[in-house]
């Protein structure tokens, strides 16, 4: 379906790219935030890539998915806009391991809080870990695409994925405590 | 490390709960009024530089006609000699033809590129 609506816009039917952001605006969004942590700048960087997607579209050459080539521009707008705002987060070292807690004390939660929860912890990992947790579970990325779509090499890809893990549910236990 | 590369893990059935839409609702439109803005800028850019490349052999002709009245008409120019005028007028229409031309042929190859994609 990518590849009839990349032949209809090189051949002048603009209006064809609808196609791209109906279908990838929330997933474009999804990476932004992981890396920018801020809704109002996600949104610019999402707006960024698409367009920067647009412009480039007659060059892209099929040699990975548009999924693959469209996520590393995102992720390559976000980066560069996080460079930009110069942020900074925070090591989770001090949490003993035996109070983390597990998926169960989360998935006990009402629905809108556990979303609510989950997304404030991955508001608070670092760019790295949530772009990884994004893609690998949400996306259901292999860890080959996740290195595609990111450039790390499958070593970095799977201790970032690791770390991400153990941190996620550090944070999440923090915040149910915070919340208790 | 296979239970690395494993998508069902405990970590998978929270992970589905984050699951983002994007808050605006004019997004969509938002990037298709910008892509009709950049296709806008895109003609009137390549309606502007075929303009240039025009004005470009225009001015060149123009260039050589008043070379060649100069020479044959010797005038000098203010307290200048014929030949001292002559000189400047040409190496002046040399340096703006040579940037001139350097601006016209990055437009063609940038022309032949996006003809070959």
């Amino acid at each position: 379906m990518d590849d009839f609506y990349i032949g209809k816009i090189c051949n002048g039917d603009h209006d064809a790219f609808r196609y791209f952001i109906k279908t990838y605006k929330d997933i474009a969004y999804s990476i932004a935030i992981s890396v920018v942590k801020d809704e109002f700048i996600a949104q610019e960087v999402t707006q960024d890539a698409f367009m920067k997607a647009f412009k480039n579209i007659g060059s892209f050459s099929k040699k990975s998915t548009f999924s693959t080539w469209f996520y590393r521009i995102v992720m390559n707008e976000a980066l560069m806009r996080l460079r930009k705002l110069k942020k900074e987060f925070i090591d989770f070292t001090d949490i003993n391991d035996d109070d983390i807690s597990d998926e169960n004390a989360i998935l006990s939660l009402k629905e809108d809080e556990q979303t609510y929860l989950i997304n404030e912890a991955l508001r608070k990992l670092s760019s790295k870990e949530s772009l990884a947790l994004r893609l690998f579970y949400l996306q259901e990325e292999s860890v080959k695409e996740v290195c595609e779509i990111t450039g790390w090499s499958e070593a970095n890809t799977k201790i970032i994925l690791h770390r991400a893990r153990k941190n996620m549910f550090v944070v999440l236990t923090q915040l149910m405590k915070t919340d208790l | 490390m296979t239970d690395i590369d494993s998508h069902n893990d405990g970590l998978s059935h929270i992970m589905k709960k984050a699951t983002l839409k994007i808050p605006f609702s004019d997004f969509e439109e938002i990037i298709m009024h910008r892509i009709s803005k950049e296709i806008i800028y895109k003609n009137l850019l390549s309606r502007d530089r075929i303009i240039s490349f025009i004005f470009f052999i225009l001015g060149t002709g123009f260039g050589m006609i008043i070379n060649l009245i100069l020479q044959k008409t010797r005038y000098g120019f203010l307290s200048l000699t014929p030949e001292i005028t002559l000189l400047i007028f040409q190496a002046g229409f040399v340096l703006i033809f040579l940037i001139q031309l350097e601006n016209n042929l990055h437009f063609i190859e940038r022309w032949k590129n996006k003809l070959q994609t």
